[in-house]
């Protein structure tokens, strides 16, 4: 698709970094869509936006950074459902608690719930994985500031 | 809560169109055949998960004031862990 306008090719830039959970964000039925927000230099970290509420923002990791032998089973049933069987098309987040006490803030991950994302067509999903003993390490894996 | 019985290979119904099969049982793990039409959504469910609520938890408040600075921080700190 070619774009003639300024306008359009940051309407257009802005879509693509839109991703979509069709049956919504576990805890927030309503909100479909979020926006992958991410300046260069807050890799690998993101704002994850949701469009129909503006106000509502989680910070994300990817989760290949944030655990550096993370694994990650998932039912086909599921890679079929978001339109791809292929482990290359997603990427794979962490939706990050932000602690703040006493001054210090720690993000803490949860790795038995990753956010999938097929990038081809921008299908996400939030997954729930079996907790094994890994990830029971890398769940109290957390990044003080 | 209703208890069943049922062998290896045996399954149960519920209403017209959800089958769930007992494929397997090896020690404490069970094996599970679940066919339901598309849009029933299966999830594992136990004391440990709770997305919703880790979710609810996690959403940054609308009034956070370090939104710019944070994920840079966070990515400077985490390049020194690593």
């Amino acid at each position: 698709m070619t774009t003639t306008t300024d306008d359009l090719t940051v309407e257009q830039a802005l879509h693509e970094k839109i991703i979509h959970f069709p049956s919504g964000l576990p805890g927030f039925p309503a909100d479909r869509e979020f926006l992958m927000a991410q300046q260069p230099e807050e890799r690998p970290f993101a704002w994850m936006q949701s469009i129909n509420d503006p106000e509502l923002t989680f910070a994300v990791v990817d989760a290949y950074s944030w655990i550096k032998d993370f694994t990650l089973e998932v039912d086909d049933a599921v890679l079929e459902e978001m339109g791809s069987m292929d482990p290359m098309d997603y990427a794979v987040y962490f939706i990050l608690r932000i602690e703040k006490k006493d001054n210090r803030t720690t993000l803490h991950a949860k790795p038995n719930a990753p956010v999938l994302v097929n990038v081809r067509n921008r299908q996400a999903r939030q997954v729930v994985v079996p907790l094994d003993s890994t990830m029971e390490q890398a769940e109290a894996l957390c990044l003080q500031l | 809560m209703l208890v069943l019985s049922r062998k290896v290979g045996e399954s149960i119904k519920l209403a017209d169109d959800i089958e769930i099969t007992v494929l397997a049982v090896d020690n404490q793990r069970v094996r599970l055949g679940i066919r339901a039409p598309r849009h029933i959504e299966v999830r594992r469910s136990g004391p440990e998960v709770n997305v919703s609520e880790d979710n609810r938890e996690a959403a940054v408040p609308a009034d956070a004031t370090d939104k710019t600075t944070l994920l840079r921080q966070a990515a400077s700190a985490k390049k020194k862990q690593d």
